[in-house]
């Protein structure tokens, strides 16, 4: 029997790179400004330098550290000012991309770059070899709407190397093992991020590649640079061994997005939470989540926050369904001043199926009936629409308003069915209109109710009832049930007395 | 010689400018109906209230509307489907819906106008309004079995003001969607858009016991019965006709069984 050996599998790092991370951090919920040269300027105004750009904008002569002045001479650059928010979400966004393929990850993200180290190795046969796995990877950033690559090989600090030194053309790179150095050779020194003292002194040396650097010999190096000369020798030759130290990226469904200048319009927001809204979507769906429930908060000019969260009967990966909530919510509660910025975040929810039967009655469309409720909370009020719940008491306000939610009750039968009898319902009158009783023998003779005067022709009671006598609350009440008649109307009526202030109410009708 | 098919065929063709398919009974449509749990009331209507159609249920104050539709609304909870109770005065009262048997978590409750407003003052017209809204919107949603929409509180002289073609929409929407739709009101409304309508007396009290109420003894009778299945073939004898009204005895809510 064939048996595989006990051992430690060969270190194999993959290495994720996304360089200008700023601008690509704006650009991904911009997706119409994609194509046109972006400039991201960071600092306090007015000494505000660019930090980032994208391809169309280096092309056209944008390089880090131009001021605002300089990019403003060249024509057509869109100028974004760097947002931290933004950058911390794509860059959440990543870290859970990537801990989709290993649960070891390490942050070594930079200034202006997101540097991501997976610990890949053992994966092979869930993802495949390591080019599978490093074109799965591209796939799933691309899906963020970020470009990246990736180097795979077996030492940490060669891997971002190689990931600094590729080029947009080749985006994923696969290094064998005891390959390492030769991949590295034909690398310039700057990808190994030296401090400017050394990387001046091997420009005076005449060392350009790391190639040349891993050429020369550690002795004579170390006499002349000390210890961190036979450090950078080791990074060139793709020796230098590492303490993997792991970050858990926790899983929060949140984006940010500042907005160029306030929005009062809501209709454009509705643009802008598209955006953040597919994004949202396209991380819960890469665990096979949908969304549960919304969380919007608007930053509002003068510092003050608009919240509003919406939750449908069932979570779902719908957008449009989304939008038309979102849309309905911000029409019923408009934020008091402009928009300056929006976090949507969301709570995920395992993705739901309604499974109807050939013989099950027919129910309301889950998403459908969502919008339907939140139109009629639109028209009646947020209170008003809803299951009733029975609370445990007595009193006058006996009953809450819950969220309507019938697809999550089993079919068939409820245990708790009362048996179907006859029964006299009564209409109550909301709120108890006050009525003038003339009383008699101590039980109420005639009565006026809506300009009418009735004689009553039977009572019955009182029946006392009192609760919360224990707070502020305390009430107390005597109850009547009466058959009044006034010529033809008759009326078969229940009575409040307050035997405190002696006032009478009608509070409802047998009917 | 010809067969009695081609006879019949031929006499047919012939008459078919003056009659059209003389020989040939109506197609029998059987209309879905559901029961009201109310014995003498499915009698009555041999059945049940029609589904996928309006019935209106017409009566003054104290005549047993709201019962006879929660006793219908009651059935349809228990069956497991959707129910709608659209309360323009804001009259429902929970207790009573759910010591009749209606299965709260599956009614959906919608009051209309601003609370802490009483329902009789002023005028009722953003109330109604709300209400045919909502019954709009609660139709094209479709899945509800029974929607509600209580005008029984509300004047005749406001409720009549209510367009036919509002009703009109309504019917096409409830055959659609197969909802039923109760209309609780005090006067007809519908008018050739109910399918059925039940008009209600003022209901008796009954005198069971000396000190406390033990329910109420309720009439109604069929008012106008459109979906009624009528044959174009004349009976030679008079068949036995139906009884056009009903009587039941409905016990207040704390009356046990005897």
């Amino acid at each position: 029997m064939d048996r595989q050996p006990m051992t430690q599998p060969a270190e194999l790092y993959a290495c994720l790179y996304a360089r200008e991370f700023p601008a690509q951090a704006l650009l991904r919920l911009r997706p119409a400004m994609r194509a046109k040269p972006c400039a991201v300027l960071a600092g306090e105004p007015p000494l505000q330098e660019v930090c980032s750009g994208n391809a169309a904008a280096r092309a056209l002569g944008v390089a880090r550290g131009m001021t605002s002045v300089e990019v403003s001479t060249l024509p057509s650059v869109v100028v974004l000012s760097r947002s931290h928010g933004e950058e911390a979400a794509a860059k959440c966004a990543l870290l859970e991309c990537a801990g989709a393929f290993s649960p070891r990850i390490e942050d070594q993200s930079q200034d202006t770059a997101f540097l991501g180290v997976l610990d890949i190795s053992g994966t092979e046969r869930l993802f495949g070899p390591p080019a599978a796995l490093a074109q799965a990877l591209l796939g799933r950033t691309r899906e963020l709407g970020l470009a990246a690559c990736v180097a795979v090989c077996g030492n940490f600090h060669a891997a971002l190397c190689l990931a600094r030194g590729m080029t947009s053309s080749n985006r994923t790179l696969v290094v064998g093992n005891g390959e390492e150095r030769d991949a590295l050779a034909p690398l310039p020194l700057g990808v190994l991020d030296l401090p400017p003292q050394y990387g001046e002194t091997f420009s005076l040396w005449g060392i350009r590649t790391l190639g040349m650097l891993a050429a020369l010999p550690e002795a004579p190096l170390i006499a002349r640079m000390g210890q961190e000369g036979r450090r950078f020798r080791q990074l060139a030759r793709g020796e230098l061994p590492h303490l993997f130290l792991p970050v858990e990226p926790a899983f929060a469904l949140q984006e940010h997005f500042e907005l160029d200048s306030p929005v009062e319009a809501l209709d454009s927001l509705l643009f802008v939470v598209g955006v953040m809204l597919e994004q949202l979507m396209v991380r819960a769906g890469a665990r096979v989540l949908a969304l549960a429930s919304l969380t919007l908060k608007l930053s509002l000019e003068g510092g003050a926050i608009h919240t509003l969260t919406v939750k449908p009967a069932l979570p779902n990966n719908d957008r449009k369904l989304w939008i038309k909530l979102i849309h309905l919510d911000l029409e019923a509660h408009p934020p008091d001043a402009a928009v300056l910025a929006l976090t949507l975040s969301a709570e995920p929810g395992s993705i739901s199926k309604v499974q109807l039967g050939l013989f099950s009655p027919q129910l309301p469309e889950p998403a459908r009936l969502d919008v339907t409720l939140a139109r009629i909370r639109a028209i009646v009020g947020e209170e008003c629409v809803g299951r009733a719940v029975l609370k445990d008491t007595h009193g006058q306000d006996s009953v809450r308003m819950d969220p309507f939610t019938p697809f999550t009750l089993p079919a068939g039968k409820p245990a708790d069915a009362v048996a179907l009898r006859a029964r006299t319902a009564m209409r109550r009158l909301d709120p108890a209109e006050p009525i003038a009783v003339s009383i008699q023998d101590e039980r109420p003779q005639t009565l006026f109710f809506r300009g009418k005067r009735y004689a009553v022709l039977r009572a019955y009671g009182p029946w006392a009832a009192s609760g919360d006598w224990w707070n502020a609350a305390r009430w107390s009440l005597e109850q009547w049930d009466a058959i009044v008649r006034a010529g033809e109307d008759n009326l078969c009526c229940s009575l409040l007395r307050d035997p405190g202030r002696g006032t009478w109410w009608m509070a409802g009708l047998y009917d | 010689m010809l067969s009695a098919q081609s006879l019949r065929l031929q006499l047919e063709s012939s008459l078919a400018h003056r009659i059209a398919s003389a020989l040939t009974p109506a197609p029998h449509i059987v209309r879905a109906v559901e029961q009201v749990g109310i014995h003498a009331v499915d009698d009555m209507l041999q059945g049940g209230l029609p589904l996928g159609a309006i019935t209106e249920i017409v009566g003054p104050e104290c005549s047993g509307r709201t019962s006879l539709a929660l006793a219908f609304t009651a059935r349809m909870t228990q069956a497991g489907r959707v129910s709608a109770w659209v309360d323009v005065s804001s009259a429902l009262h929970p207790e009573s819906v759910a010591a009749m048997g209606v299965d709260l978590r599956r009614l959906l409750w919608v009051r209309c106008g601003e609370r802490k407003r009483p329902a009789f003052s002023g005028k009722p017209w953003s109330r109604i309004e709300q209400a045919l809204r909502v019954t709009d919107l609660l139709l094209q949603a479709g899945g509800f079995g029974v929607i509600v929409l209580d005008l029984g509180s509300i004047a005749p002289e406001f409720a009549l003001r209510v367009p036919l073609a509002t009703w009109f929409r309504y019917r096409k929407a409830a055959e659609r969607s197969q909802a039923s739709i109760l209309l609780l009101t005090q006067h007809t409304c519908a008018k050739s858009s109910a399918g059925l309508v039940l008009r209600l007396q003022a209901g008796n009290a009954l005198g069971d016991e000396p000190t406390v109420f033990t329910g109420m003894d309720y009439r109604v009778e069929i008012l106008r019965e459109r979906l009624s299945a009528k044959s174009n073939v004349i009976p030679i004898r008079k068949p036995p006709q139906p009884e056009h009204g009903a009587r039941w005895r409905s016990e207040s809510l704390w009356t046990g069984s005897r």
